[in-house]
């Protein structure tokens, strides 16, 4: 898997708060086609951070951000091409219909060719409720959002997809048929960070797991070594030991 | 307990951001406003001073009783009021050929529009999230939960509330009378600081009346969002589009001829139609003459008329005879048509009064009316001060029409044969115009309605407010 | 791109509840506004009919404009009849109405309808934009595209300055064209034409006030502050700063009050007309005198009026407010130099008039010239500060733009 490009590439990445706060320390990360990277971590770790900064939406204090070998703060348009985005709780639009809201995403995607059919076929892909597709997303309870919000994401197409705490809030069924669609897409040779809380998840779905803590990764596993290892006592073990030297 | 709420609630408003924001704004206009105003107010009385010394200057050499009503006019004088309300524009004066059309276009700023624009916004901008901001915060859930009785809560949100809002008022206010005391220009009276006493009693009713409101609106939206929405179309509503929309609906249900129209019409009765009547009343007694005396009859130049009456007494008793008949038959006339014209003016003056009175009717739909009448009355500024300005200047018009026939009386006597009318008098007694404005007693009972009117409106939006919220889903 | 989200932003508010209300106020607002306005012009022209000059008689009167529906402005002032009468100018036909209820509140024309509603309106449009789009967690899903932030405000603007502009274009139009069917209410293709500069002037303040919306809510985290301030600002430009503006102006230029003026007229009158009556010299070197003393004062007043409308209007112009008010009734013919101009048209009928009269031997005349006043053309009215006043109204709803793009960039979009 290594002699391909990576798609998301954190190269030395730091960010540092202008409260002083250091939110992501040397952070390196390469995530390639087919991959599913999950970053764990206690709430304030850096994961969203992480996220932010691969989506422009603040810059790095060091290092850099890649996708898809382009620059993020050097051409930032450029960049968010090659990406997909599931935020962690999106309202959307609430007068908005399930399929006009998608038409929107998809249009700002650069997708401006698509029929209703299409539309459609995604919301069906992600498993929402056929009678769903044109009611007002007002009505939406989370789960239904969180589905419509990956349908933008598959929608786009786009190489590397970035999601932040997709199953926060999912009930155990809904979170089941989110890491079906992981699945597929992961399939499709799609690169995939996700950040989340949710470690049986993150030991099922990723290829990778890595642990952050006060910015740093501390820790990555494999699929292959986590199989001989219990991911929730390392998890717990770490944030014991970084509570450790404060008390 | 409701004393714990009601610190909440004060608390709550201290605290936020808007209350930094109507304190700051309100400490700076409001003593820019009294500042400017109290010069102005000061550049008035110059002005009139100055007036009042070329009037004198001019008496001096032309004092003649024939053109005199034209100089010696009753004027209002600028009161000291007048820093802090200035009420009816006096400056648009349509009816002379200067006019000052700066008013016009843009009307002044005054404490009356202080309060009626600005602090009732400020109550809406305080009130919309009264209930709906705590519900979509899920503190009144967690209030509620605690035993806390619906009434209580509503009353102490009211009052809190309401009392807050009065404290950047009445801090600039007192700033804004700092500034009036300073100057040494403007003496305020005893009966000027209890009717500013009255104002501010009012301006407390306004603001809560509107607070209440702001509350009701809040109370019947699940999102302040929509709640500030509703808010601000309310506000729209009474206080810019009403007020202004009353005078012409008035006008629309209740017509009156236009003063043009009457003055034409005026004018037809006391000439083409006077003189019409005349000439037939005229004719008709001397047809009677006629008969009794041939001589009038026959057509004579008034040379020829003239020695017929020296030689015959009897031609010069009809002739005289004559003479009074035209005489009487023209005034006849002028009476006849004298009391038409008073039946025209009066009924299109009746007229007046009715849309007038519709008008204020109509427009007291607004609180912001109900007020504006309120603090004008009481200052001695508005419509009620025109009225007894109007009496007053009566008085003295006919004060000094008694003292010129006197005058004349008198000089006559000492000289006949000086035409008096058309020669300088020294008039340096004359009775003088000193306006002074109306009791204070009066005033304020003019003002009562008004008082209740506000406490009534602001009695109702409580209650609709309380019913609301007792009836409020909470979820 | 931009399209995307300029049809996006109409759908959005085509959808919301907060769209119809406020369009259906403003709609309710400007046609009862046509309906009241109308009526008081055609009373008024009733009124002229009756006062009109018949062919011969010294008499100037200007009939009533009908661009006085938009904007009344001083078109009252302007419509009297000023009667030259054997000395001078009398005044007549002041007041339509005793009704003293009108002197308290500002007239309902169509300007203070878009100065005070619609600008509010164009506010509820922008206040919460970017705040909205932030809770709602779109902001981030649409930056996380090939889409810039410019494009997202370009986008905004655009949509919704269109959603408030279309549907209030089509409002007015409908009742411009209500009025057209009118047979009493004629427009001249000039005064059509001034029309339609009122409406884009319209569109421009409409815009002004969109853009310093937008400004605020990119400048705000929270929705309710950006209304509150907001608000305040309203109150500021809208009402409090021209407001103010002109009594500042009056305190540093001294002006007499018109009341000293026409006192000064009346003592100048009795004086020469009691010196006639003593015999001093003859009745046309009398009213020549009085003539010329009135012109002096009119014209020294002129002078001093003039420096305090200029200065007022230069503070006042801090609120673009009031320079839109100023454009607008420049434009309509109702402005303050307008009158300005056309009272001075009247002083030079009244020398006309007295002139002929001055030269027949018994001092009548049964055949005096008629008064037409011509209102200032367009392009003098433009080039005599309205078109600046559009300018500077245009460059502050562009600054603010600029402004809310520039501070929309540092926007903390987590």
């Amino acid at each position: 898997m290594t002699d391909t490009k990576p798609i998301l590439k954190a190269d030395d990445l730091s960010k540092r708060y202008e409260d002083g706060v250091l939110a992501v320390d040397h952070l390196n990360l390469n995530i390639y086609p087919g991959e599913v990277y999950c970053l764990l971590g206690a709430n304030g770790a850096g994961k969203t951070t992480t996220i932010n900064l691969f989506l422009n939406f603040i810059p790095p204090t060091t290092g850099t951000c890649f996708i898809n070998g382009i620059d993020v703060t050097k051409d930032p348009l450029e960049a968010k091409k090659y990406i997909a985005f599931v935020s962690e709780n999106v309202m959307l639009y609430g007068n908005f219909t399930a399929r006009q809201n998608l038409d929107f995403f998809a249009k700002l995607g650069g997708k401006t060719d698509l029929a209703k059919n299409d539309y459609y076929q995604v919301m069906r892909r992600v498993s929402l409720q056929e009678k769903a597709f044109d009611q007002r997303v007002k009505n939406f309870s989370k789960g239904m959002r969180q589905k419509l919000g990956i349908a933008i994401a598959v929608i786009k197409d786009a190489p590397g997809i970035l999601l932040d705490e997709p199953t926060s809030g999912l009930d155990p069924k809904a979170a089941t048929e989110f890491l079906e669609i992981m699945a597929e897409l992961k399939k499709e040779g799609k690169a995939i960070l996700m950040s989340t809380h949710d470690i049986f998840r993150a030991k099922e779905i990723g290829d990778r797991v890595g642990i952050m803590r006060e910015g740093r990764l501390v820790m990555e596993r494999t699929r292959e070594e986590l199989q001989h290892e219990d991911l929730n006592k390392i998890y717990i073990d770490y944030m014991k030991s970084a509570e450790a030297p404060a008390a | 307990m409701i004393a714990t709420i009601v610190k909440k609630e004060v608390l709550g408003h201290i605290l936020s951001f808007r209350f930094i924001v109507t304190l700051a704004l309100l400490l700076v206009v409001v003593p820019v406003t009294t500042f400017v105003l109290t010069n102005d107010y000061l550049k008035r009385i110059d002005d009139a001073s100055l007036r009042q010394a070329e009037i004198e200057t001019y008496l001096r050499s032309y004092a003649h009783f024939n053109r005199i009503g034209n100089i010696l006019q009753a004027t209002p004088t600028p009161i000291p009021f007048h820093a802090l309300v200035r009420g009816l524009a006096p400056d648009i004066n349509l009816g002379e050929f200067d006019n000052d059309p700066l008013p016009v276009m843009f009307p002044l700023v005054d404490l009356v529009f202080i309060v009626t624009i600005l602090m009732s916004l400020v109550a809406l901008i305080f009130a919309y999230d009264a209930v709906s901001g705590e519900k979509e915060d899920g503190t009144l859930k967690l209030a509620l939960a605690n035993g806390l009785a619906r009434p209580k809560v509503i009353l102490a949100k009211v009052a809190g509330g309401g009392l807050t809002l009065l404290v950047p008022f009445l801090l600039s206010l007192i700033l804004g009378l700092l500034v009036i005391l300073v100057h040494p220009g403007v003496d305020w009276k005893g009966p000027d600081w209890v009717a500013l006493a009255l104002v501010t009693l009012g301006t407390a009713l306004y603001v809560m009346l509107f607070y209440g409101l702001g509350v009701f609106i809040s109370s019947r939206h699940h999102s302040s969002s929509a709640s500030i929405m509703t808010s601000l179309l309310v506000w729209v509503l009474l206080v810019l589009v009403v007020p202004s929309l009353s005078p012409y609906i008035a006008s629309f249900l209740s017509p009156t001829p236009s003063r043009i129209q009457v003055d034409r019409e005026a004018e037809r009765l006391g000439d083409t139609e006077r003189d019409d009547l005349g000439r037939k009343l005229q004719a008709e007694r001397m047809r009677e003459l006629v008969a009794k005396y041939p001589v009038l009859n026959e057509r004579l130049s008034e040379a020829d008329k003239k020695r017929l009456m020296e030689r015959d007494p009897a031609a010069r008793e009809a002739f005289e005879a004559a003479r009074k008949a035209t005489q009487g038959a023209w005034d006849e006339a002028n009476r006849v048509q004298g009391e038409k014209i008073d039946t025209v003016r009066r009924a299109a003056a009746q007229q007046e009064e009715a849309q007038t009175g519709l008008a204020r009717t109509i427009s007291m739909v607004s609180p912001l009316s109900v007020f504006t009448y309120l603090a004008t009355d009481l200052s001695s500024t508005g419509l009620r001060n025109e009225a007894y300005f109007g009496r007053v200047s009566d008085v003295w018009d006919r004060a000094f029409w008694d003292y010129a026939q006197k005058r004349i009386a008198e000089l006559q006597a000492k000289d006949p044969a000086t035409d008096w009318w058309n020669t300088p008098v020294d008039m340096s007694d004359r009775p003088r115009f000193v306006y002074t404005a109306e009791a204070l007693g009066g005033r304020v009972e003019a003002a009562l309605p008004g008082f209740l009117l506000l406490f009534g409106y602001g009695l109702v939006f409580f209650v609709l407010a309380y019913v609301s919220f007792l009836k409020y889903d909470v979820r | 791109m931009t399209w995307t989200i300029v049809r996006k932003e109409i759908l959005a508010n085509l959808l919301s509840y907060k769209f119809y209300v406020v369009i259906l106020l403003a709609a309710v607002l400007v046609a009862t506004s046509f309906f009241i306005m109308t009526r008081d012009y055609k009373e008024r022209l009733a009124d002229y009919s009756l006062i009109r000059p018949k062919p011969g008689e010294p008499i100037a009167v200007n009939p009533p404009n009908p661009l006085s529906i938009f904007a009344k402005g001083l078109d009252e002032a302007m419509a009297r009849s000023f009667e030259v009468g054997p000395t001078g100018i009398s005044v007549r036909a002041g007041q339509k109405s005793g009704n003293t209820v009108f002197a308290f509140f500002p007239t309902p024309d169509f300007l203070y309808i878009v100065r005070v509603v619609l600008s509010l309106v164009a506010l509820l449009f922008g206040f919460d934009q970017v705040s909205r789009e932030k809770e709602a967690g779109t902001l981030r899903q649409m930056l996380a595209n090939q889409t810039s932030r410019s494009t997202i405000l370009i986008g905004k603007w655009a949509g919704n300055f269109l959603s408030l502009a279309v549907p209030f274009l089509l409002v007015t139009t409908l009742g411009i064209a209500v009025l057209g069917l009118d047979p009493d209410i004629r427009f001249s293709s000039d005064q059509v034409l001034r029309l339609g500069l009122i409406l884009a002037l319209t569109l421009v303040y409409i815009a002004f006030f969109l853009s310093l919306g937008i400004l605020i809510s990119t400048l705000t985290r929270r929705a309710s502050s950006s209304i509150v301030i907001l608000l305040f600002i309203w109150a500021l430009l809208v009402f409090i700063l021209p407001n103010l503006g002109t009594l500042v102006a009056r305190q540093v230029v001294d002006v007499p009050s018109v009341r000293a003026l026409s006192e000064k007229r009346e003592q100048v009158w009795t004086r020469e007309i009691l010196l006639r009556i003593k015999g001093q010299g003859d009745m046309p070197s009398h009213i020549r005198s009085i003539s010329a003393e009135n012109d002096a004062l009119e014209a020294d007043y002129r002078v001093k009026f003039d420096r305090l409308v200029n200065l007022s209007k230069n503070i006042n112009r801090i609120s673009p407010v009031a320079s839109f008010v100023y454009a607008v009734t420049e434009i309509a013919g109702t402005g303050i130099g307008e009158e300005g101009a056309f009272k001075g048209e009247v002083v030079r009928y009244k020398n006309a008039v007295l002139g002929k009269r001055l030269a027949s031997p018994d001092l009548k005349s049964s055949e005096y010239p008629a008064f037409l006043y011509r209102y200032r053309p367009l392009g003098r009215v433009l080039v005599r500060g309205a078109l600046f006043d559009t300018a500077w109204l245009a460059a502050f709803g562009i600054l603010f733009f600029a402004l809310s793009y520039l501070a929309f960039v540092r926007y903390d979009v987590r």
